[in-house]
């Protein structure tokens, strides 16, 4: 697992990041029950223009690097805001205690899913500077989730061999290799932060 | 008895009656068991028909009413999901019941107490497939008189049990009211209390089967 998590991010993104995933998922589960940690819970009052957001549905290339497109990826959907440099950002960075961080508006409308996959941080890496993006290492990959408004009923987010149950302000965090994947089949649209931080 | 035609969706009126609160914290999901089944050799028996769409969900078909002018308990989940703003999604892809049907199947439908041979259905739900948030109205044990009338009042002697058919991968979802199932190993049994909501996604990377049945129990039904 040391091996794997300190090889660098830009090489992972390069040379096939998927299998060397699989080998620390496989690794980690030999060792670990859980697949996610709790952080804790703080309440998140915020508001995003819902006509600025832009339709995800895994696009394959971003910023020069490919990524495997999966199965029953039609009815694959998000409706996405990335925030740059909104007070947000800086709330998260204090919050969690991160010196970079992407922080994206991560809203999932009824009758869509989105497949289960690793992340592959591309643009958080691109809008390092550069002399840090050449330095990244996986295990510096920090991933987070922070829910804003209580789970409902039809709802679902699955994180490697769980499936997480929610209230507004839970924050969870998975590691860099750990598989996820969402589906709401719910009444209502589902919002949620999706941090990716240093 | 309440008027299910007094309600404008089927998912307010299971709460609006308390058949689910979603708040509750009681377990909707009832474990029966693990049957031994061979996964691959039941499976490989099985013929699917196209992908479903959800009728339920069609926003340009006639609905009952309009063809017949009477009212139908489905309808009210058809509404339900066009109010809710879902499109035309693909659910699921049924077995085709013929002669080829896989003996231990039905040898498992007969040995879980119904009183008689249940219902049996096969639902294969692939990558990015979902059935949306609804309650089950039984139409097939129902008869049409009973689907048009205004009493949904349950029946308790009515059970659906759902069989794994084979094992659950990341991805695969199956929501009872409150409560997740998932992990769980081919062959595993679950029911729930009717008027429960519940859904189902497949966001995952494999097919899911689950065998579903549905019949009359009495009351020396175990579960």
């Amino acid at each position: 697992m040391e091996v794997l998590n300190n090889l660098l991010w830009l090489d992972l993104l390069r040379n096939n990041l998927e299998n060397a995933a699989e080998k620390a998922y496989r690794i980690h589960k030999l060792d670990h029950k859980q697949d996610y940690k709790y952080i804790f819970n703080k309440k998140l009052s915020i508001a995003v223009d819902q006509s600025t957001l832009i339709k995800d549905n895994f696009p394959i290339n971003t910023n020069g690097f490919d990524r495997p497109v999966p199965l029953g990826v039609e009815n694959a959907e998000l409706n996405i805001f990335r925030f740059t440099d909104e007070p947000i950002v800086d709330t998260v960075k204090q919050t969690i205690g991160l010196d970079h961080c992407l922080v994206v508006y991560n809203l999932q409308k009824p009758g869509k899913v989105y497949n289960t996959h690793i992340d592959y941080n591309r643009r958080f890496i691109k809008q390092l500077p550069d002399t840090i993006a050449k330095t990244v290492k996986a295990k510096d990959i920090k991933k987070y989730i922070w829910f804003i408004q209580d789970q409902q009923i039809g709802q679902m987010f699955a994180v490697g061999r769980q499936c997480l149950s929610w209230q507004a302000g839970d924050i969870f965090s998975l590691p860099w290799y750990m598989p996820h994947g969402t589906a709401n089949a719910s009444n209502i649209n589902r919002p949620l932060l999706m941090i990716c931080g240093i | 008895m309440n008027n299910i035609f007094e309600y404008n969706s089927l998912y307010e009126y299971a709460i609006s009656t308390g058949l689910y609160s979603p708040t509750q914290q009681e377990n909707d999901l009832i474990r029966i068991g693990n049957f031994a089944i061979d996964s691959k050799s039941i499976i490989e028996k099985l013929k699917f028909a196209q992908p479903k769409k959800s009728s339920t969900i069609c926003e340009h078909c006639l609905t009952h009413e309009e063809l017949t002018g009477m009212k139908q308990w489905g309808e009210l989940t058809r509404q339900d999901h066009i109010n809710w703003g879902y499109s035309e999604t693909g659910y699921a892809s049924a077995a085709i019941v013929d002669e080829d049907w896989p003996t231990e199947l039905t040898d498992i439908a007969n040995s879980i107490g119904f009183t008689e041979p249940p219902l049996q259905k096969v639902l294969k739900q692939s990558p990015g497939q979902m059935f949306p948030l609804h309650i089950d109205v039984y139409q097939d044990l129902r008869t049409e008189d009973q689907q048009q009338g205004p009493d949904m009042t349950f029946d308790p002697m009515i059970r659906r049990v759902f069989i794994a058919l084979n094992d659950w991968q990341p991805g695969h979802f199956y929501q009872i009211g409150n409560h997740s199932w998932h992990n769980w190993q081919a062959g595993d049994a679950i029911t729930f209390r009717w008027g429960v909501p519940h859904s189902t996604a497949n966001s995952g990377h494999s097919d899911r089967y689950t065998l579903i049945l549905t019949g009359k129990i009495d009351s020396q039904w175990k579960y």
